[in-house]
């Protein structure tokens, strides 16, 4: 699975590498400090100053400074953006080409978004389910299927995932022609909106 | 299928530091470059830097502070957390869908399982994919037959909703003379 759950791979991925490189850091700077380096690396003095006095960098230093900061900011706002972004990519899908009286008929496309909303629609149709929503990735004939339902408190739980598992992926699955679907079903359940508890 | 938190507090966080950390030495080479005053003033944190040797506490300070901040980093990306969504069994002959049920909306499922047993006022729960505890508050009765009333209607539905790993179930009963 590409990513069902974004962006939490993302975020686990760039915290470790970014606590890596600042512990790293950090450590380097304590061994030096300490001079617990000095035995592997003697030209290492912790004695004399960090950085002379005058510092006159080339003049390609500021541009150079000036480039790494764009561009690492940039990536910084599109890590902050992605927070944004709770569902999986979705695609365009091209169906295969009808042939009408023996010619070409032209091509077939189909967002990703619509067969997941006829999709949702008709796993909403069921008993006990108040919402659903549905997102389809990959490839259109194996694609993958991600839906969030959510079900009253009392639903039979087991007859809704036959339903779907029966009825609403086979319908998606010869609506597309796909040969078949990696399903993550996520349940939510909520109390009924009608149910009035008594006492 | 199981998930864990997002970590987006901590990404938005780390994000928005860098991002800004970013900005601001981009202004600041972009005024030095232009011959202006730059925000950041780089003679003179120069000259802090040159009046520093790498023995100096304050360079010993910034290098742990810094490890330290790497450190947590480093736990809270490693740490899996509280799942948010539980695995449950596969159906019987169907095993192309991988199911699962937001913990909160277990939780709920089960503490209103537990509301439903006589003289229960109040009951939260808290489960895990090892186990599901129970606090119910009761308002009268006989505190060690609420407790199995509570826990055999909790099972219950449990076992009606049908986690991939049964959570042993632990009731606490408050409220009761008893307790």
């Amino acid at each position: 699975m590409a990513a069902a759950n974004p962006p939490a791979r993302l975020n686990r991925s760039l915290l470790l590498l970014i606590g890596l490189v600042l512990l790293v850091a950090g450590a380097a700077g304590l061994a030096f400090g300490s001079g617990a380096l000095r035995s592997l690396l003697p030209g290492l003095d912790p004695s004399v100053p960090l950085l002379p006095g005058a510092l006159d960098p080339p003049a390609w230093v500021p541009w150079v400074t000036l480039a790494a900061a764009v561009v690492v900011g940039l990536l910084a706002l599109r890590w902050l953006l992605a927070q944004a972004r709770r569902r999986p990519r979705t695609t365009r899908w091209g169906l295969p080409a009808a042939q009408v009286a023996g010619r070409d008929a032209g091509s077939t496309r189909l967002h990703s978004d619509h067969a997941a909303a006829a999709l949702a629609a008709d796993v909403e149709s069921y008993d006990g389910v108040q919402r659903a929503a549905a997102v389809l990735t990959g490839d259109r004939t194996r694609p993958e299927v991600y839906l969030d339902v959510t079900a009253e408190t009392g639903a039979d739980l087991a007859a809704l995932r036959g339903l779907i598992d029966d009825h609403a992926l086979p319908r998606l699955r010869s609506a597309l022609g796909a040969d078949g679907a990696r399903t993550e079903l996520v349940l939510r359940l909520v109390e009924a909106k009608r149910a009035a508890r008594v006492g | 299928m199981i998930r864990h938190p997002r970590r987006s507090v901590a990404a938005s966080l780390v994000a928005l530091v860098l991002l800004a950390a970013c900005v601001l030495l981009a202004v600041a080479v972009v005024q030095h470059l232009l011959g202006q005053p730059p925000v950041l003033p780089f003679a003179e944190l120069n000259a802090l830097a040159a009046g520093l040797t790498g023995a100096d506490v304050a360079f010993l300070a910034l290098c742990g502070a810094l490890a330290l901040v790497g450190l947590v980093l480093v736990v809270v990306a490693l740490r899996p957390g509280t799942p948010t969504v539980l695995p449950l069994a596969d159906r019987d002959g169907a095993g192309v869908t991988d199911t699962g049920i937001t913990r909160r909306s277990l939780d709920r499922a089960l503490s209103h399982a537990a509301t439903g047993v006589d003289g229960i006022t109040r009951a939260s729960v808290s489960s895990s994919r090892r186990k599901a505890s129970v606090s119910a508050h009761a308002s009268f009765g006989d505190a060690a037959a609420l407790r199995t009333a509570v826990r055999d209607a909790v099972s219950e539905r449990l076992a009606e909703i049908g986690p991939a790993r049964s959570p042993r179930v632990r009731v606490k009963v408050t409220g009761t003379k008893e307790s």
